[in-house]
């Protein structure tokens, strides 16, 4: 038996320069300049996921992500991990997406290249941080759906077992395949890869997608205007406090004094 | 009318108190409204039971599918039970709480219902038009995000426990509508519960807890994690945790996670070892009374937030802590 995995990775800010992103003061947009993009932190063990799966098994593994061209950079590092193919959905139209104009995007990209047995991506992003895209994902494809999975595993190709933490238990979910899965950073450690894996990745299949390949697109479903949730603006976050340093020659007395302000506001 | 619903998550048959505090928000929201919603809970349970609770919670409404196979979470059935409701009696707003169950079952049935949804809401507001806006953290915190959804209906919105209070609500002898479900829980699903393992909270909740300690990656990769969970049963405190220090393994599961992604928590005194301060984090403890943070770097985020800070090795602070108490 082969596996066929999907594995929707987006392409994010680095999450460790979010300190750096601030508002315009008159315009109120965001400035993000000097703040690189990444792959977003939880679709990598979601990729690791799947090549652990794809060893076992045997198959392949398709990246797919949707976003502007210079994504091709992330898609063909993500590739240097294993995987064998990435598609990349870009297009004008479908820029300014909320999550629901994002999966339905996949959706209909996943359905062009085919069909998987297992669609595979982090639950949530780094920036949006929504964790809306995997379940929309899997009713678009009208797939068994889990999110927020912690622990999984699968023994033979019609089924998979899926654990996930809900309020005041630990619960194991049977799911038929094929199934959409959306992975914690909890549930693996990432493998990084070598150099020569790094180099076999640059000739990699490298398949762009534009909105005119995707088959009966609905458009009014994609991008901005697709999209039924809207940012009015943003706000700035700023939860400053006037802060006091316990000084001291050294840590046993600063200890004393953090200990004797401690108990007083403890009182 | 139009019906503000409001999703009554029911866990072994108890209302969630996110329930009582999205009621307590929403309530708020509309007190001044022109036009004024009917609250309704909506519930998906085993029995009966947990709407009797609801009957005088200060709703108007209680819609209740009530079905055995409801009794225990399953996204798929819980996903399409309440699509089906929505469509029935087409809410124009529906929120949940971003609890488990809810950030799971809210984006599904946004997908089927083709609308909008904003996730992990901590303000919601109206405009002059009385139109819903849902403010939520964006880029982990550092920035909030404002949302509205114009056109789909119903508005729909997930909304961060803990975040808003709980105020108790004039009862009304609220009207009980019952949903047939038995047709949906019957039809595949392609998913199904093969175990659960109840986790019993032997501690406070962090909610609750007046006193928080918490242990920042920055106090686990110098390996002094044990000094600050030692440090907290010392003072009395409860013990919380950052995204990394879940994240890497430090601790089994998330139940003391603070931040966007965890949970929110206001205690009187909050006391951070190796916190960095990431805007993940900062975003579910700014609300605390006093904040103390201990560092040795100078220029960590989490002192622009504290009240008062300590530059120095968190470790032989702690060493001098744990000496001195």
């Amino acid at each position: 038996m082969a596996l066929n995995i999907a594995v929707c990775m987006k392409v994010a800010p680095d999450p460790d320069k979010y300190n750096q992103i601030s508002l315009d003061p008159v315009t109120k947009t965001l400035v993000r300049s000097g703040i690189d993009s990444v792959i977003s932190g939880t679709d990598l063990h979601a990729i690791e996921l799947a090549l652990q799966l794809k060893s076992k098994f045997g198959g392949k593994v398709t990246l797919i992500s949707m976003g502007p061209d210079s994504n091709e950079k992330q898609l063909r590092e993500a590739l240097g991990y294993g995987c064998d193919e990435a598609v990349l959905l870009s297009d004008r139209k479908l820029g300014g997406a909320d999550a629901l104009a994002t999966s339905y995007t996949l959706y209909k990209g996943i359905e062009k290249m085919g069909g998987y047995d297992l669609v595979l991506l982090g639950n949530a992003s780094d920036d949006g941080s929504t964790a809306h895209v995997p379940s929309q994902l899997g009713e678009w494809l009208g797939l068994p759906h889990l999110t927020d999975v912690i622990g999984f595993e699968m023994s033979e190709e019609s089924f998979c077992l899926a654990k996930k933490e809900v309020e005041g238990a630990v619960n194991t979910y049977r799911l038929s395949l094929p199934a959409v899965i959306g992975v914690t950073k909890r549930l693996n450690t990432v493998r990084h890869p070598n150099v020569m894996a790094i180099f076999a990745a640059k000739k990699k299949p490298f398949i762009k997608l534009t909105a005119a390949d995707l088959e009966n697109l609905d458009e009014s479903r994609i991008g901005l205007a697709g999209s039924p949730t809207q940012a009015v603006g943003y706000l700035d976050a700023d939860f400053h406090r006037d802060c006091v340093e316990i000084t001291g020659k050294d840590d046993a007395e600063k200890a004393a004094e953090l200990l004797r302000v401690v108990l007083t506001a403890k009182k | 009318m139009k019906e503000l619903w409001i999703v009554a998550e029911q866990n072994r048959g108890v209302i969630a108190a996110s329930f009582y505090e999205i009621l307590s928000k929403a309530k708020a929201v509309y007190a001044s409204a022109q036009e004024q919603p009917c609250f309704a809970a909506v519930v998906l349970a085993g029995d009966e039971m947990p709407a009797a609770e609801l009957k005088s919670s200060g709703v108007d409404k209680i819609y209740l599918a009530s079905e055995p196979m409801l009794a225990d979470y399953n996204p798929a059935l819980y996903t399409a039970v309440l699509t089906a409701m929505a469509e029935t009696y087409r809410p124009e707003i529906l929120l949940v709480a971003a609890s488990a169950q809810g950030s799971e079952v809210a984006p599904g049935v946004s997908a089927r219902l083709k609308t909008g949804l904003a996730a992990h809401c901590t303000e919601l507001k109206l405009d002059e038009q009385e139109q819903l806006h849902m403010i939520a953290p964006a880029f982990g915190g550092k920035l909030m995000g404002e949302y509205i959804i114009p056109t789909c209906r119903p508005v729909m919105a997930s909304i961060k426990p803990g975040v808003f209070e709980s105020v108790p609500q004039t009862a009304k002898d609220a009207e009980l509508v019952c949903f047939d479900a038995s047709d949906i829980v019957a039809a595949e699903a392609g998913i199904e519960l093969v175990s659960s393992e109840e986790v019993v909270e032997t501690e406070l909740p962090i909610e609750k807890a007046e006193v928080l300690v918490c242990a920042g990656l920055g106090s686990a990769v110098t390996g002094n994690f044990e000094k600050v969970k030692t440090f907290a049963k010392k003072l009395g405190a409860s013990f919380c945790y950052t995204r990394p220090i879940a994240d890497l393994g430090y601790m089994p599961n998330e139940h003391a996670m603070v931040g966007t992604s965890g949970k929110t928590v206001k205690p009187k005194l909050y006391i951070g070892f190796g916190v960095s301060g990431a805007a993940q984090h900062v975003c579910g403890m700014k609300d605390s009374g006093m904040i103390i943070n201990i560092n040795s770097d100078e220029e960590a985020d989490s002192f622009r937030i504290s009240n008062y800070k300590v530059v120095s090795d968190c470790g032989a602070v702690l060493d001098e802590l744990l000496k001195q108490i």
